[in-house]
């Protein structure tokens, strides 16, 4: 563990922990260096040390795991990364970072591996749903019905028909207002929450669809996308954006423009790497070894190695002794 | 250097070569050859797999790229030549598929056809990827192979329930000067050979790899050759019109009529592949050029030049495909066999010396 004071004025406690038989050392420092070689006036949270160890911190997708419970940084450790708390921060960072990280749950290694398995493909599926389908809709409403079902076409068409907006100004509409709740239900004290809440679903919600200014099936695909980020809450900064652009994407462009921006994003995701760990492993580039926890989540003793897409410097994890 | 990895090869030479030949080929096939279409793609694959064979086999002899050996054969002046030579290859490679992707993207992704200005964001993000080098097609195809190979598959099976295999009968009964046209005409779908040798010394050779790489690519083209069987025998003697079949062969699958056009969410994922795939030639190109110029101008900047120069003939020659194939198809089809059949299959004139002083 190495003790760092970082924050001109707060002189805020920075630890970073590694684990000096399975952490590259190199790693460790380039970590450390990262940190002095920033000054600022104030540390306030662990948020500003992962900014400034983001080698890349304008970029859209983030470049450090968190860790709010002990078992889960410890295990990160274990697994040949570097830890840092900041003192007041409840919420640890460690680097390197891969995104498969945020769809993995502690609950994962305490249940049977198949329902770990089948919940980390759900978590996958229901994020991709979630970014996708808003932009989806607009798409097949404004340039290929054929996407639509016939008889949910009718369906969608007698509840969108006399409708004032177009499709992609009645959904970024919806996003908006679903946005704006979501801001005000942090921020807002506790005794106005049920008020709020009640004139958010039907204020918002039912009259607005009673008075023709949005349709319903704008409404079930708005708050089922909503509830499908919140599947992968680390990453809900991210995905809320990416639903947004795949939107505006779709509203103008149509499904090939969600397309291109699929095969965009597929492409930047596999050439960014994080303290030359890349991001997108063990998907790409493929490391068989890594995929028992990834996509899958294997038996406790088929995960006898550490994750190699780290780097580590010790990869045997597990042992049966004989 | 080593960018790649043999897996990635294997999953381009399967999954992004496939997608390649899922557009116009078909049809094209169809029109020249009739119901032996799946004779001239034999050919046509029994000639590439040779060129893959001979270009992978040379990667166990030597450890350098094809640039440096024809560098240690011929001199600096023939290697920068070559250089160049394969930069314009790999664009002339890349412009008519780009064309075709413009005419599948309007007829299929839109229910009336748009103006051409959809198609261009393509080129943005062309650029952009580009640029980033031929790692970046080795991890793409990591993913992309998986989800390319599951949507193929349900596409496939959806179009073979609907398939009568008795309209390929009787085998061979087509002229044989049909089938050879369709070998010439559709010849600048396989440049597979020519990717092969852009692969040599980019990736680090281990015992074996010579036969995976051949056998992955030989299992894409029995799979595409099946997928012509299939393509015939849904549409027989209509099979010369339907052009992007493979967002049109699964139409006929009953469930459709009750969940809607569900296979298109199958065509959207194997576009990503096709864009993938088509961007990899831009990638080469870019490659190409950055060693032609000795490094000394950003690959960002050339990849933006070069989508800059589709661009701008994508504009100028717009509405003139069938001009476009007649050139590709009637005059510049030996320019596709010299570098993706004769060059691959006689790199092993080059010197050959491992390094390490095998």
């Amino acid at each position: 563990m190495v003790t760092l004071q970082a924050g001109k004025q707060s002189n805020a406690a920075v630890s970073v922990f590694y684990l000096k038989d399975i952490c590259d050392e190199n790693l460790a420092q380039k970590v450390i260096r990262q940190i002095e070689e920033n000054e600022i006036d104030v540390i306030a949270d662990s948020s500003y040390i992962a900014h400034f160890i983001s080698l890349k911190p304008r970029s859209l997708f983030k470049r450090f795991g968190q860790a709010e419970k002990p078992d889960i940084f410890c295990d990160k450790l274990c697994e040949g990364r570097v830890g840092i708390i900041v003192d007041g921060s409840p919420i640890a960072i460690t680097v390197p970072y891969m995104l498969t990280e945020d769809f993995q749950s502690a609950d994962d290694y305490f249940v049977n591996p198949y329902r770990a398995t089948t919940l980390r493909i759900l978590r996958i599926l229901a994020l991709t749903v979630g970014i996708i389908l808003p932009g989806l809709y607009v798409a097949a409403q404004l340039f290929k019905l054929q996407l639509i079902p016939f008889k949910l076409l009718l369906n969608i068409s007698s509840s969108v028909s006399g409708l004032p907006l177009s499709p992609c100004i009645e959904m970024f509409l919806t996003l908006f207002v679903l946005e704006v709740l979501n801001e005000a239900s942090i921020r807002m004290p506790k005794y106005v929450g049920l008020a709020l809440s009640v004139v958010g679903a039907l204020v918002l919600g039912e009259t607005a669809v009673t008075a023709g200014i949005i349709s319903t099936p704008a409404i079930i695909i708005v708050a089922f996308s909503a509830i499908c980020l919140y599947v992968v809450p680390d990453l809900i900064e991210t995905t809320a954006t990416l639903r947004w652009l795949f939107l505006i994407i779709a509203g103008s462009i149509g499904t090939f423009g969600i397309v291109l921006f699929i095969a965009f994003l597929v492409s930047y995701l596999v050439s960014e790497q994080v303290y030359g760990t890349p991001l997108a492993a063990p998907f790409a580039p493929l490391v068989a070894s890594d995929m028992a926890d990834g996509l899958v989540k294997a038996n406790l003793s088929a995960l006898d190695t550490r994750p190699q897409s780290l780097n580590n410097t010790n990869t045997v994890r597990y042992r049966k002794r004989k | 250097m080593t960018a790649l990895h043999t897996r990635q090869i294997c999953f381009i030479l399967t999954a992004y070569s496939m997608a390649g030949k899922l557009l116009m080929l078909p049809a094209q096939l169809a029109y020249f050859a009739g119901n032996d279409l799946w004779i001239s793609a034999l050919i046509s694959y029994a000639l590439q797999t040779i060129a893959v064979f001979a270009a992978s086999f040379l990667c166990s002899k030597t450890d350098k790229t094809v640039f440096a050996l024809i560098k240690d054969t011929f001199g600096g002046t023939v290697s920068k030549i070559f250089m160049w030579l394969f930069a314009i290859f790999f664009l002339l490679a890349a412009f008519l598929p780009v064309y075709e992707q413009k005419l599948f993207v309007h007829e299929i992704f839109y229910d009336t056809v748009p103006a051409l200005i959809v198609f261009i964001p393509f080129f943005f993000v062309a650029a952009y990827v580009g640029g980033k080098g031929i790692n970046n097609a080795g991890r793409t195809a990591d993913i992309m192979f998986f989800l390319f190979a599951a949507a193929f598959a349900v596409i496939f099976i959806m179009s073979a329930t609907e398939a009568n295999f008795s309209w390929l009968l009787p085998v061979s009964g087509g002229s044989v000067k049909g089938v050879l046209k369709g070998v010439v005409s559709t010849l600048y779908n396989f440049t597979d050979g020519a990717v092969m040798l852009m692969f040599v010394g980019r990736f680090r050779y281990k015992k074996g790899d010579c036969l995976k790489i051949t056998l992955s690519y030989a299992v894409g083209a029995i799979v595409i050759i099946l997928y012509l069987l299939v393509f015939y025998s849904v549409f027989s003697t209509l099979s010369p019109d339907e052009y992007f079949s493979i967002a049109k062969s699964a139409i006929f699958f009953p469930a459709l009529s009750v969940t809607g056009r569900v296979d298109l969410i199958g065509v959207y994922v194997i576009e990503v592949a096709m864009l993938l795939a088509l961007i990899m030639y831009i990638q080469l190109c870019v490659q190409c050029l950055n060693e032609a110029l000795s490094d000394k101008v950003k690959p960002m900047y050339l990849s933006f030049i070069i989508n800059g120069i589709l661009l701008i003939a994508l504009i100028a020659l717009n509405d003139k495909y069938k001009a476009l194939h007649g050139v590709y198809g009637g005059i510049l089809w030996y320019v596709f066999a010299i570098f993706a059949v004769l060059l691959p299959c006689l790199s092993w004139i080059l010197k050959r010396k491992r390094e390490g002083g095998e």
